[in-house]
């Protein structure tokens, strides 16, 4: 199990199976590359088509259950070593050797090797740190619809919806289908946020995915619920439990309306954990205010072995993902040797103007839904970091003693050195630090991760050095 | 950042002890400047397992290694800061007869430096500490070990000699240095320009670099510690744990995290990067289980090392250069400098302004490695 040299060396690793990873490895397959797909979820589909192959799931917007239900289809019937319920928690890359991938399955330490890794590992949520916002009851709209989804768990008390953007709406309409009524929904989105949208607004038309945006709209707003538009300030309150969000209105007023379960929501950022461990280099992307990996048109990153598609670039979508994986693939093929740079061109050609297309609609959305509270000012007692209970004013107090960068923070206060290796916290320290020192976001950078990046139990270590015991 | 700088001592690399010496030395009224390639304390004095130990020490060091456990209990008189430092003690297991001899020699032999070395074995290692493994036999106990916050100790040191007067710079590297005449003559990668009259090499796996500039020769290997951490568990070990031959060792934070180290990881000094090894991380966690089976059901949370030298015999270089009047090396602390920082800042300090120093240093010539380079400067 440690040395594995007899092991295949496959040509391809791709890690994920949503859109951007099933794309890919269908297309892997067809070129006749030997390929690995390793996926967290039981089934293919990934967050957006989660459980696409059975009747019942519900697709997320922007994306259309058939397209998903297809790209699965097509997954399933191509020859690959598919291994879902495998989570990858750290990738070896040595120039000029084959990468290490480092799996954990059934709660058991593996690996494999392959020559090249394309990480489709999609996004997660905007962290939105209100105050209030670590209490009980409090959670993300993407927990919420989990929760819906496991054996109809449905809030009993008066659900109150924060934020803005499709994922909102979504939700509202699901927790409506499951008979469960939101008792306010607070949109953080303001006037200026449409007016600066509107210029984006023809790339938005002839992207085409206005249709299924419209689409969701319509259905949120039919269901007439109270909604609450361009709220700022806003503070979960409650003694050990969230028992109201209290919030400011455009005109000035303060309101608050009781909760007991309050979802937040500005929006998804690139799930980029894995990149960052491997060393790949990142840049600071202004439209989405976000860092993400930096990559060429085909998905290149800086660390020669290793490519990056869909979400976990840059936030593009689920029609934009499949192009991104397809495109990649063709590279990898090349870089393995089994296509022609021609042939490689020539392939990718029309996948490349479908997906210059698609990308000409983001910044609409981009510009439309733009996080709001989570690039608010932040008050000094509330919490940034959640796994270590570190404060904004602790995050102040260590930059005015001399801390100068992210890992000089991580260093001093521990923050983003817990079980979530800062992938709550790591955004807004960045913003703390920029604002301190009156420089760029980008110019700040962001943590350094150290493997795994997912806690792994030290049994299903134990259990494999046991196996490899002669 | 370009500028002249004229200095009467200039120093290389910012660990526990270069720190310690800018702070002696600015206190003293010496001008003193620092430069440290990224920030202070980034390599082996920060990113170390936080062992405050002299158990288990090769008998070379104990004068040294005494000395610097006095000025871990003065920390926050010292440095504003205690470092989170905790006489916890020391806990060294035997797993077999072979193992437990060796720490009683230790024991016994650590009394003629006045150090205390508890044995202890059958009920009372079983009643004193319950969630040790059936494989470990005996142990010995060092009350005044203890542990301490690697990551907050080298840059605790740092703010105090800024705050005594010391320049300490970061994210500055040293490009080169020569001596003439005149001094010590330095220069960055920033351009700066910098004369001094002593120059302290403190610049660990990279110190014999440094030393040959000079033409003095030290065989170091660069070497990686694993280093990890699990999530939070019931406080339960009070106390720092190792092995005989060191291939595992452990201690709880008060907050529950279990740190633990075992075999070396991987680097590239080219590029100043290093990880913990996967293997060697593997090896660690089952050895882990042996010493502490209770912590088998936890998650590792995170895995880490930094790049630290090693010396052929183990013993750090600590002294005057063989090849140069006014240079002092200080490096090679092969994976136990830890405690010793506080106590090799003021012997560097001590050497610079007398001399000489009331701890015995001749184990750590540098002369011992007999090597002198043809001068490549």
């Amino acid at each position: 199990m440690t040395a594995g040299q007899d092991e295949p060396i496959f040509d391809l690793a791709i890690v994920g199976a949503g859109p951007a990873g099933m794309a890919a490895a269908a297309l892997a397959g067809e070129i006749g590359l030997s390929t690995v797909v390793l996926d967290e979820q039981p089934s293919p589909g990934g967050q957006i088509y989660r459980n696409v192959e059975h009747a019942g799931g519900v697709p997320l917007p922007g994306a259309s259950r058939e397209k998903g239900a297809a790209l699965a289809a097509a997954f399933r019937a191509t020859a690959l070593d598919y291994r879902p319920g495998t989570g990858v928690w750290h990738i070896e890359t040595h120039p000029g050797e084959p990468c290490r991938l480092w799996l954990l399955r059934d709660a058991r330490v593996g690996q494999v090797r392959a020559r090249r890794v394309l990480l489709a590992t999609g996004a997660t949520e905007r962290p939105v740190p209100v105050p209030g916002w670590t209490l009980p009851g409090v959670l993300t709209v993407g927990a919420l619809q989990i929760l819906l989804k496991s054996a109809g768990m449905v809030p009993a008390g008066p659900v109150v919806l924060v934020g803005n953007g499709p994922l909102l709406y979504l939700t509202a309409v699901q927790l409506a289908a499951a008979d469960t009524r939101v008792a306010a929904v607070l949109e953080t989105g303001a006037k200026a946020d449409l007016r600066a949208a509107l210029r984006h607004l023809p790339g938005f038309v002839a992207s085409g995915t206005w249709r299924a945006g419209l689409a969701l709209l319509r259905e949120f707003r039919a269901l007439g619920l109270p909604v609450v538009r361009d709220v700022s300030e806003v503070t979960i309150e409650g003694g050990d439990r969230a028992s109201g969000v209290r919030y400011r209105t455009a005109d000035g007023q303060s309101g608050t309306v009781p909760a007991e379960v309050v979802a937040l929501h500005e929006g998804v950022i690139p799930a980029s954990s894995l990149a960052r461990a491997i060393g790949c280099d990142l840049v600071w992307d202004a439209g989405q205010a976000t860092f993400r990996p930096e990559i060429d048109t085909w998905g290149q990153s800086s660390v020669a072995a290793v490519q990056i598609v869909g979400d976990s670039a840059g936030i593009a979508g689920a029609e934009a993902a499949p192009l991104a994986g397809r495109i990649a693939v063709l590279e990898a093929a090349r870089a393995v040797g089994r296509l022609t740079e021609a042939e490689r061109d020539r392939r990718a050609a029309p996948f490349g103007r479908a997906l210059s297309s698609l990308l000409r609609g983001r910044p609409f959305i981009d510009r439309l839904y733009p996080p709001r509270l989570a690039r608010s000012p932040l008050a000094d007692p509330v919490v940034v970091c959640r796994c270590e209970e570190v404060t904004a004013g602790a995050v102040r107090a260590a930059l005015a003693s001399g801390a100068s960068g992210p890992n000089q923070i991580k260093a001093f206060l521990r923050c983003g050195m817990g079980p979530c290796q800062g992938r709550f916290c790591a955004p807004t320290v960045t913003r703390l630090i920029a604002e301190a020192r009156g420089v760029p976001e980008a110019e700040v950078g962001s943590f350094r991760l150290r493997p795994p990046v997912k806690p792994i139990p030290l049994a299903a270590f134990a259990a494999a050095m046991e196996e490899d015991a002669p | 950042m370009t500028g002249r700088l004229s200095l009467d001592v200039a120093i290389i690399g910012g660990g526990t002890a270069g720190c310690a010496a800018a702070l002696h030395l600015a206190r003293r009224g010496l001008s003193v400047a620092l430069f440290e390639r990224r920030t202070v304390g980034s390599q082996a004095s920060g990113v170390n397992f936080g062992g405050v130990r002299e158990q288990g020490r090769d008998f070379a060091e104990l004068p040294l290694s005494r000395r610097s456990r006095r000025i871990w209990d003065e920390l926050p008189a010292l440095i504003g800061s205690d470092g989170e430092f905790m006489a916890t003690g020391h806990l060294k297991l035997a797993r077999d007869e072979d193992q437990m001899a060796v720490l009683e020699a230790f024991a016994t032999g650590a009394a003629d430096y006045g150090l205390a070395v508890e044995r202890i074995t059958g009920n009372r290692l079983r009643a004193d500490y319950p969630w040790l493994g059936p494989k470990v036999i005996g142990a010995t106990l060092c009350r005044s070990d203890g542990q301490a916050n690697p990551r907050i100790v080298a840059p605790g040191f740092g703010q105090a000699a800024r705050r005594a007067g010391a320049q300490v710079f970061e994210h500055e590297a040293v490009r080169h240095a020569t001596r003439d005449a005149g001094g010590f003559r330095i220069e960055t990668e920033a351009g700066r320009q910098v004369t001094a009259a002593t120059l302290i090499n403190v610049a660990g796996a990279w110190g014999a670099t440094v030393a040959g500039w000079f033409g003095d020769a030290v065989p170091i290997a660069p070497r990686s510690p694993s280093m990890q951490v699990t999530e939070p568990l019931p406080y339960r070990v009070k106390v720092n744990v190792g092995v005989v031959g060191g291939d595992v060792y452990a201690r709880q934070t008060p907050r529950g995290n279990v740190i633990f180290g075992g075999g070396q990881g991987w680097n590239d000094m080219a590029t100043i990067t290093s990880r913990a090894g996967e293997t060697e991380v593997m090896a660690a966690m089952r050895r882990l289980t042996g010493i502490l089976p209770w912590a088998g059901g936890a998650h590792v949370i995170r895995t880490w090392s930094g790049i630290e030298g090693f010396t052929p015999d183990d013993l750090p270089v600590l002294g005057s250069s063989v090849t140069t009047p006014g240079l002092l090396h200080a490096f090679g602390f092969s994976g136990h400098g830890f405690q010793l920082g506080p106590a090799v800042g003021e012997v560097l300090a001590e050497l610079v302004l007398t001399g000489r120093s009331e701890t015995p240093l001749a184990p750590f010539s540098i002369e011992r490695f007999g090597g002198v380079l043809a001068a490549s400067a």
